[in-house]
């Protein structure tokens, strides 16, 4: 051990050194306190021995400055005392001493007391060690969060929530946020919003959102009814999340051409309807959550309510009725209610809402997402809004075949290249999402289900899905023959913009597919309801047509983009 | 304990009494009450929960999963006016038989 040994007098000073040095300790020697601080600044021992009464800086003086120099790390000092008065002696660890230990003592006596002092040290040390780590990780998560919640927030957030019709609160208890908005205009005018409250709370709540969101606004942008929207996302909700976790959710279609709202309302409290004479009257959940079953049995359909200019709707995640003041007591349905409907100037009734629960909180911290929303009816809204119209890519003819051999297959993923190609060639790049979900279905379906055989009802339980990829790997390393063909064509279209055509042939026995029509579309409305069969349903809602040719084997599906 | 879990004589019916706050405080003891049941019938007793939020629904339905999902028997007994209107509002009397 490296000790410092601080004594003015020269035989106390010797006698240490020599006894130390002979149990194999480094000894460094001071003749004041002064000495012995700027010894302890250069030489950082791990424990010090000290004189109380020297000339120039005393022991108690110098105990003081090293101890502010040694910081968090702990450096015992032991004070060797002669003759001192007991106030003295709790002077001694009033300074910052650790100990002392009166002369003359037996070296048996001085190595248990730095035995002791060596035991705090260490735990004192891994101690100071943990929470430094604590702390670099905490750093780390929030820098982490920090990070996701951008990524979040640009993909979320980027609907017309701010199109002049909607007024809302959203405030989170956590980084992210269990509840959402999306508001957005569906081309043929009229609007589309979601208002929706996942179970649990931060991220688990969050990762949900973002293809709810994106699904949300491509559909939206496709000109689906909110209808096909709910009934979609309630499907891929059911895919993609665990058991536990679903979305409760109020879907609102505004019809600005014909004075009509339709609602749908799953697991979310009452949304209240102000008419603009101040009448009101609440529409109630009768649905279940999204992703909690099948579409067939949650029965997706809005209700339509009458509207007229200045009629105002109000929708809020049930951490607004739950809000709890100092005493306990629940901010309530009624008391909602009754700001909406007594509210002298419908325009304040989000601002008094928030002053309101602001209020009623009082200090406590807040225990759920709040999210309120409130709509207000606005007759052609939407078509006197028109949106400018981003720049068109100009449309080439120009087509490309890849083909993709048995060998190639288990190593070569041509999604990323085939994407890359289409974006940049013919600027596509703000359908670059959409491009990428229409060749990884098909590619995915050729090579599955074509090229390996592989049948998909296999993925209908959970323990079957990851048989699925087990046999599906197996199947892949073991592939002696078989191939997949890719051919795109692309052509400008007469209206605008352009259509690419794709085309997937594979290798495999390919199947009937001349079913009557409505039988397939029935079929496959049943399958998404299962684990699998997701990728038919889901093309057909991004491509404008999907046909099966050849033996089965060969599908040819057309995007028009505008 | 917040968490009881009886089994009937017969073995057939095993009952989760929760007490206090039913939420995602509650996860692992409520997964684990049920996890090596095989019982045909459930009933959740909700007398002394004091609440109960999305990811007690959440756990609810986890149940429900386990015990054979559109078959299952599961009965959510002794709700408070409370907890009856959030269980209402997410319209799990569809789901659960809700006394």
């Amino acid at each position: 051990m490296r000790i410092l040994v601080a004594d003015d007098e020269l035989t106390g000073r010797l006698m240490l050194e020599r006894a130390l040095a002979r149990e194999g300790h480094e000894v460094f020697l001071a003749v004041n306190g002064r000495e012995a601080v700027e010894i302890f600044d250069q030489e950082r021992p791990e424990l010090v021995l000290m004189d109380a009464q020297m000339p120039v800086l005393t022991g108690y003086e110098a105990t003081q400055k090293i101890k502010e120099l040694a910081g968090d790390e702990f450096v015992p000092v032991v004070f060797v005392t002669g003759n001192e008065s007991e106030p003295d002696l709790v002077r001694c660890v009033d300074c910052g001493g650790d100990d002392f230990i009166t002369k003359p003592f037996s070296m048996v006596i001085l190595r248990a007391k730095m035995d002791a002092l060596e035991r705090v040290r260490s735990l004192q040390a891994s101690l100071h060690d943990r929470n430094r780590e604590l702390h670099a990780h905490r750093q780390n998560l929030i820098h982490e969060q920090e990070v996701a919640q951008r990524v979040f927030e640009r993909i979320v957030h980027t609907g017309d929530l701010d199109a002049g019709n909607m007024q809302y609160l959203i405030s989170s208890m956590a980084i992210f946020n269990g509840d959402l908005i999306l508001a957005a205009r569906r081309p043929e005018g009229g609007q589309n919003i979601l208002l929706g409250d996942f179970t649990g709370h931060g991220l688990p709540a969050a990762i949900g959102a973002i293809p709810v969101a994106r699904t949300f606004y491509a559909m939206t942008s496709r000109g689906f009814p909110m209808v096909r929207v709910l009934a979609e996302l309630n499907d891929q909700l059911c895919e993609m999340l665990p058991t536990e976790v679903f979305l409760a959710a109020v879907g609102i279609e505004v019809d600005d051409q014909e004075g009509r709202i339709g609602i749908w309302n799953g697991g979310i409290p009452d949304v209240i309807l102000r008419t603009v004479d101040g009448q009101c009257r609440a529409i109630g959940s009768s649905h279940l959550p999204l992703g909690l079953v099948g579409s067939t049995t949650l029965r997706v359909a809005l209700e339509p309510i009458d509207v007229q200019e200045g009629d105002r709707l109000y929708a809020f995640t049930d951490g607004v009725i739950e809000m709890k003041n100092e005493v306990g007591e629940q901010f309530g349905e009624k008391r909602i209610f009754e700001l909406i409907a007594n509210a002298a100037d419908a325009d304040q009734v989000v601002t008094d809402i928030d002053r309101a629960l602001i209020d009623f909180r009082g200090d406590l911290e807040q225990s759920d997402d709040v999210t309120l929303l409130e709509v207000k009816y606005i007759p052609h809204f939407t078509t006197a809004l028109q949106p400018e119209k981003p720049k068109l890519p100009d449309a080439f003819c120009w087509g490309a075949e890849f083909s993709i051999r048995a060998e190639s297959l288990p190593v070569l993923d041509p999604l990323p290249h085939l994407v890359k190609l289409v974006t940049e060639v013919q600027g596509l790049g703000m359908w670059r999402q959409q491009l990428h979900t229409i060749f990884a279905e098909l590619y995915s379906n050729a090579v599955d289900h074509g090229v390996l055989r592989m049948d998909s009802s296999l993925k209908a339980s959970a323990e079957g899905f990851a048989q699925y990829y087990m046999e599906r790997e197996a199947r892949l390393r073991a592939l002696s023959e078989g191939y997949v063909k890719i051919r795109l064509h692309h052509e400008p279209r007469p209206e605008g913009g352009g259509r690419l055509t794709i085309e997937v042939e594979d290798s495999g026995e390919g199947f009937d597919y001349s079913r009557d029509p409505e039988d397939s579309r029935e079929e496959s409305r049943r399958e998404s309801q299962l684990l699998h069969g997701r990728g038919i349903p889901l093309l057909s809602n991004l491509c404008s047509e999907i046909e099966y040719l050849g033996r089965g084997n060969r599908v040819r599906a057309c995007y028009d983009w505008a | 304990m917040p968490l009881q879990a009886q089994t009937s004589d017969d073995g057939k019916t095993l009952t989760l009494v929760v007490e206090g706050r039913f939420d995602f405080g509650m996860y692992d003891d409520f997964r684990a009450a049920y996890a090596h049941s095989s019982a045909a019938h459930y009933v959740i007793d909700l007398a002394r929960a004091e609440y109960l939020d999305s990811s007690a629904l959440g756990l609810l339905v986890l149940l429900r999963e386990h015990a054979g999902g559109d078959d299952s028997s599961i009965e959510i007994i002794n709700c408070t006016s409370d907890i009856r209107r959030i269980l209402t509002i997410a319209n799990f009397h569809r789901l659960f038989s809700v006394s």
